[in-house]
């Protein structure tokens, strides 16, 4: 059978599979099974996935996953939440803009701890977008400001989704998830320029400063005082990996004792909220480790078939410009994060994308974190960007064609960084380079 | 009026008991991944302690590490399937009318089950081999791999149970959202 038959029929059926509503890693296997099948003319093949499971499975590097999503939890079930947010509204002090800024800040914040832009969404629009209502901010510009800044979780680290795709891609898990602190950084700045130029056009967007607003340096010192302890657990995590003193996944284990000694000490952290941190941790990685250990093996298989090797042939006989070639694979990333899950996009493209890259002979850790944002920006386009779900689901009364009209500005937006850091590979790869 | 409780036969009763003891287990076996959480978490974190305080890294840290690691995905995922956790995208399935919503939820459940049977058989011989042979994991500290395989097996088997009773009940029932308690 040809090359092309197969992989467009596996790419068709993965589809029709997804479709359905079978859970994502029964898809992948399933696949995986009709394809050994296909290959070897019976299902002896069963144990490559059932060895790929206990391989995948007992992976330190990817160990990481939960020790991140605990590190979340611990800091979202303690009030670290509520500190952080009076923290950032005292710094950003008395501006007409005052709180679109923190909701971009604080989701910046939120994201990098929890790693999660469904979390974040979630949370900004069932406690801050009602506030900003409230206080006369503009509805469609409250919400752009909360997925622009949610969307963020997955690049800035600690991050879970760098993790994976560092495992799938074969690259340094420290370099993925280091080079996402700057392209961040600059996406939240653009955010922050966009309202702030928004507002200046047109001042009705948000309501005028008021008294109650103004802190003196004093007070504005004492809720930054107050936060402090909890930027130290980012700050020991980001240490540990950029010094080279610890793996990404211990790091991330010295981040989570980290945090529950500031959180018992400086916030609420109890006994049973640790407890239901753990439930909540031991659910999620669950979740999303047995959709990584049914699928990895779909590698395994497309290199059997001889489907990689033909691809990487046919792609690279194709003559395209590298430029363009760039552009068709970012754009394939894109529109499939439109429809499926981040997770199962990496697996089923990063396995062919791998060779590709290799064979045009681009830097692999500035395509994949260029990936990774392009991944981002997926999770928050319409029609099905889960962050646009997370976030209509918290907050009541928003309909998906205001969420919609508030997502384009934002796909905009991170549109024109992903050209800037596809143009400056500095902006990705300087932080990298000093590890 | 005194409404009329059909009992359930001897056959009833005894499916009852055994999917009772079917969720005890899965409720025992997601605590014990909780358990393996929260162990790789101080584990790890010792690991950093023992290297750069003590400087005496533990041979035993990483490995019992990667194990519970293991642990906690593969006896927490029954649990996930008996509370419909799994990741799936059924924007399709709830656009249809519900008669065919349920047809394809029950061809769905069924799917599943034989799935997660087939690579069960394979993964119990495979268990059977490692078992017999004395295999341990590649590592300093010795693991016999049969633990792993077997955590392995039990995931995907449990699993394939669920999938089954839920599609049992949907086939049973006559609604989108039929529940395994509502027939138990």
């Amino acid at each position: 059978m040809q090359w092309y038959v197969l992989i467009s029929a596996a790419l068709l059926l993965m589809m029709a599979l997804f479709a359905t509503g079978l859970p994502i890693f029964l898809s992948f296997l399933t696949l995986n099974l009709l394809g050994l099948f296909v290959l070897t003319g019976n299902f002896k093949g069963v144990l490559l996935v059932i060895n790929s499971m206990y391989d995948t499975s007992t992976s330190l590097s990817l160990a990481a996953i939960p020790l991140f999503i605990l590190l979340g939890e611990i800091l979202f079930r303690s009030s670290a939440v509520g500190v952080m947010f009076n923290a950032v509204d005292a710094l950003v002090g008395a501006l007409r803009t005052r709180l679109y800024l923190v909701s971009i800040i604080l989701a910046t914040i939120f994201g990098a701890l929890s790693g999660s832009a469904m979390a974040v969404a979630a949370m900004m629009g069932a406690s801050l977008l009602p506030e900003m209502e409230k206080r006369g901010y503009d509805r469609q510009l409250s919400l752009s400001s909360i997925l622009g800044g949610s969307s963020l979780a997955p690049i800035i680290p600690p991050s879970v989704m760098a993790v994976v795709l560092g495992i799938l891609a074969g690259v340094s898990i420290s370099g993925l998830l280091i080079s996402g602190i700057l392209p961040g950084l600059l996406i939240a700045v653009v955010f922050f320029g966009y309202v702030v130029v928004r507002v200046r056009l047109k001042p009705s967007l948000a309501p005028a400063v008021t008294d109650s607003t103004r802190l003196s340096a004093g007070q504005r010192f004492k809720a930054f005082a107050k936060a402090a302890p909890f930027l130290i657990i980012i700050a020991s995590i980001l240490t540990l990996i950029i010094s080279g003193l610890a793996t990404p996944t211990e790091a991330a284990a010295v981040g989570c004792v980290v945090a529950a000694i500031i959180c018992r000490l400086f916030a609420s952290l109890r006994r049973d909220t640790f407890l239901q941190a753990l439930r909540s941790t031991a659910w999620t990685t669950s979740m999303i480790m047995i959709i990584m250990v049914c699928s990895v093996s779909f590698s395994q298989i497309l290199n059997m078939s001889g489907v990689t090797v033909s691809l990487v042939k046919a792609v690279v006989g194709l003559d395209w410009s590298p430029v363009f070639m760039f552009v068709v694979l970012m754009a394939l990333g894109f529109v499939l994060g439109m429809f499926i899950d981040q997770i199962a996009i990496m697996i089923l493209l990063v396995p062919l994308y791998k060779p590709i890259i290799a064979a045009l002979g681009f830097e692999p850790l500035w395509f994949w974190s260029i990936f990774l944002v392009v991944m981002a920006l997926g999770n928050i386009t319409p029609p099905f960007g889960y962050s646009l779900f997370a976030l209509q689901g918290a907050a009541r009364g928003t309909t998906m064609p205001q969420l919609f009209r508030a997502s384009i500005s934002v796909v905009v937006l991170y549109a024109c960084v992903v050209v800037v850091l596809a143009l400056f590979p500095d902006i990705v790869l300087f932080l990298p380079s000093k590890m | 009026m005194s409404a009329v409780v059909k009992q359930p036969g001897a056959f009833g009763r005894l499916a009852g008991a055994l999917m009772a003891a079917h969720d005890s287990i899965t409720r025992f076996t997601f605590g014990l991944s909780v358990f393996a959480g929260a162990y790789l978490t101080l584990v790890l974190a010792w690991e950093v302690f023992a290297r750069y305080v003590l400087e005496a890294p533990t041979g035993w840290g990483p490995d019992t590490a990667g194990v519970s690691f293991a642990f906690m995905t593969f006896l927490a995922t029954p649990m996930l399937s008996w509370k419909h956790g799994h990741a799936n995208m059924s924007m399709v399935v709830n656009s249809l009318p519900p008669s065919a919503a349920r047809f394809l939820q029950t061809f769905i459940y069924f799917l599943a089950a034989a799935v997660c049977g087939l690579t069960t058989w394979f993964g119990w011989n495979e268990l059977l081999r490692v078992y017999e042979g004395h295999v341990m994991m590649i590592a300093v500290t010795p693991i016999p791999k049969w633990w792993l395989m077997a955590a392995i097996v039990y995931g995907l088997f449990s699993m394939g149970l669920y999938f089954l009773r839920h599609g049992l009940c949907v086939m049973c029932s006559s609604g989108r959202s039929a529940t395994l308690e509502k027939v138990v």
